[in-house]
């Protein structure tokens, strides 16, 4: 009896300790870190982006883009400093020509989430800005107060000069000044895009504070109020690579208005997944803002297509650019839906008479 | 051998095959324009499979050559079926299609039927087919 006892308190010590090392594993299994998005933190603090949402309407060379963030510092001392109650954000566009940039509402997504599911498919506060005197590689275009935001439009030639200008932007505006070194890695991105012809960047400042829980500080989610920029591009561009800048996972929805049905291969090749597709009849988006309706004024249907990206921020390598019109791709789904159900006929045939 | 408990098992992966997935490729095509490639390959090779099946019971009930190993070898196909489907739920793949998942348990379950009577319908031949040879004809 004494042995059997012996050996069930055994066999119970054994799962419970399997229990203490298989938990911890499962639940961590569960846990990820997201940032995201051209944020520059001061003090470089890490930032988890919870979504990134974006309404990209596109049509003969015009794009009129409404994004917004939502964002959540992670607490995360740097180099064993102690946490900093509140800390800034600036937030970086790149652009290729110069954006016409306007207030917009969260209802507009709500209006486009509500399309998708009629169809059912599967599936702060602003810091005060004053802007100093203008560098060699820095011209400021226009800056404009919508809401809570300053927005500010810079046409850059050098990313050098963007950095310092960014140094004394956040001075000027009493921003804690950000490390020089922590801004090194920013040099080198802001490099490519201005190589590549982005050098217009639209600049916006956020600030983040925390509360208090049971003697914890916890740092809210703070959703950035969606803005609309309005730009010239010869094709469908949602800024990524500057989304590279961030650690750890990211979530990008993407609700993308166009004349023509876009071309998959520009987006799969980048890891989004298409979730939505649909042609649907313009009367039906017609609560959305009115440069939107206007992009469209001389059409009667157009596409409506939902695109998302689940994953490290770091593999964002490149920007989307997808370009619109017919491609092979788009029906590859009804191919290899019917491949197999036209073999199967050719090869029952083809028994049958060999059999008979 | 008596062959009509076979072809009555295959009337029913027929059956279980037929239905669910041609309803799946109907809802499928026509909420959406774009469809998931590997949703659409794997609802392409179920239907595939009940055209075999339908084969194989013409085959069989005219007593055709090589018959009883293309019959065999559909059971293998049917059983693979809803191991695929298994895979890609587990896989995750279709995270994303969260509308489709109700269609996918369907089509998973009743192509999970369809294996489990190709089960007994190898164990039936296997009875019936003492030995290799009797494949041949």
């Amino acid at each position: 009896m004494k042995m059997l006892i012996r050996l069930i308190s055994l066999y119970l010590t054994m799962i419970r300790k399997l229990v203490i090392l298989v938990v911890p594993l499962f639940l961590s299994m569960f846990v990820s870190i997201y940032a995201d998005r051209g944020v520059i933190p001061i003090p470089p603090v890490p930032i988890r982006e919870d979504w990134q949402l974006a309404i990209i309407a596109w049509n003969d060379g015009e794009e009129v883009l409404i994004l917004s963030t939502v964002l959540t510092p992670i607490l995360k001392p740097v180099s064993g400093k102690t946490l900093p109650t509140t800390f800034h954000g600036i937030e970086i566009l790149p652009l290729k020509s110069i954006p016409y940039v306007e207030k917009a509402e969260y209802k507009y997504f709500y209006i486009l989430e509500r399309l998708t599911y009629r169809y059912g498919i599967i599936s702060p506060e602003y810091a005060p800005s004053l802007f100093g005197k203008t560098r060699d590689g820095v011209e400021i275009i226009y800056q404009k107060r919508i809401g809570p935001h300053e927005i500010t439009v810079l046409k850059v030639n050098s990313s050098e000069d963007l950095v310092k200008w960014l140094i004394e932007y956040a001075g000027k505006n009493r921003l804690p000044v950000p490390d020089n070194n922590s801004l090194k890695k920013y040099i080198e991105i802001f490099k490519d895009y201005i190589d590549r012809g982005y050098e217009y960047f639209a600049i916006d400042a956020v600030i983040f504070s925390f509360k208090k829980y049971d003697g914890k500080p916890i740092y809210e989610p703070y959703s950035i109020h969606p803005l609309l920029y309005k730009f010239s591009s010869r094709y469908i561009y949602y800024p990524l690579k500057v989304s590279g800048l961030m650690e750890g996972d990211t979530r990008i929805k993407l609700y993308i208005l166009s004349k023509d049905r876009l071309k998959p291969e520009d987006i799969n090749s980048l890891g989004f997944q298409i979730t939505f597709e649909k042609r649907i009849d313009i009367e039906e988006i017609k609560g959305l803002h009115e440069e939107v309706i206007k992009l469209f004024k001389n059409t009667n249907k157009i596409w409506l297509t939902v695109i998302i990206y689940k994953g490290e921020a770091s593999k964002l390598t490149k920007d989307l650019e997808i370009y619109t019109g017919f491609s092979i791709w788009q029906y590859m789904s009804y191919i290899l839906f019917m491949i197999p159900i036209f073999l199967s006929i050719i090869i029952s045939i083809v028994v049958y008479r060999v059999g008979r | 051998m008596n062959r009509l408990p076979i072809i009555f098992l295959l009337g029913l992966i027929v059956m279980f095959e037929l239905i669910p997935s041609i309803a799946a490729a109907m809802k499928l095509f026509s909420l959406s324009t774009s469809v998931s490639a590997l949703l659409s390959l794997l609802v392409g090779i179920q239907i595939a499979t009940a055209i075999f099946a339908g084969s194989s019971i013409i085959m069989l009930w005219k007593n055709c050559r090589y018959s009883k190993l293309f019959t065999l070898i559909i059971q293998y196909i049917v059983i693979a079926i809803p191991l695929m489907y298994i895979s890609m739920l587990i896989l995750g793949f279709y995270s994303y299609y969260y509308r489709l998942q109700g269609m996918l348990f369907l089509l998973t379950f009743t192509s999970g039927v369809a294996a489990f009577l190709a089960f007994i319908n190898i164990v039936v031949m296997g009875i019936s087919l003492k030995n290799i040879e009797a494949l041949k004809n």
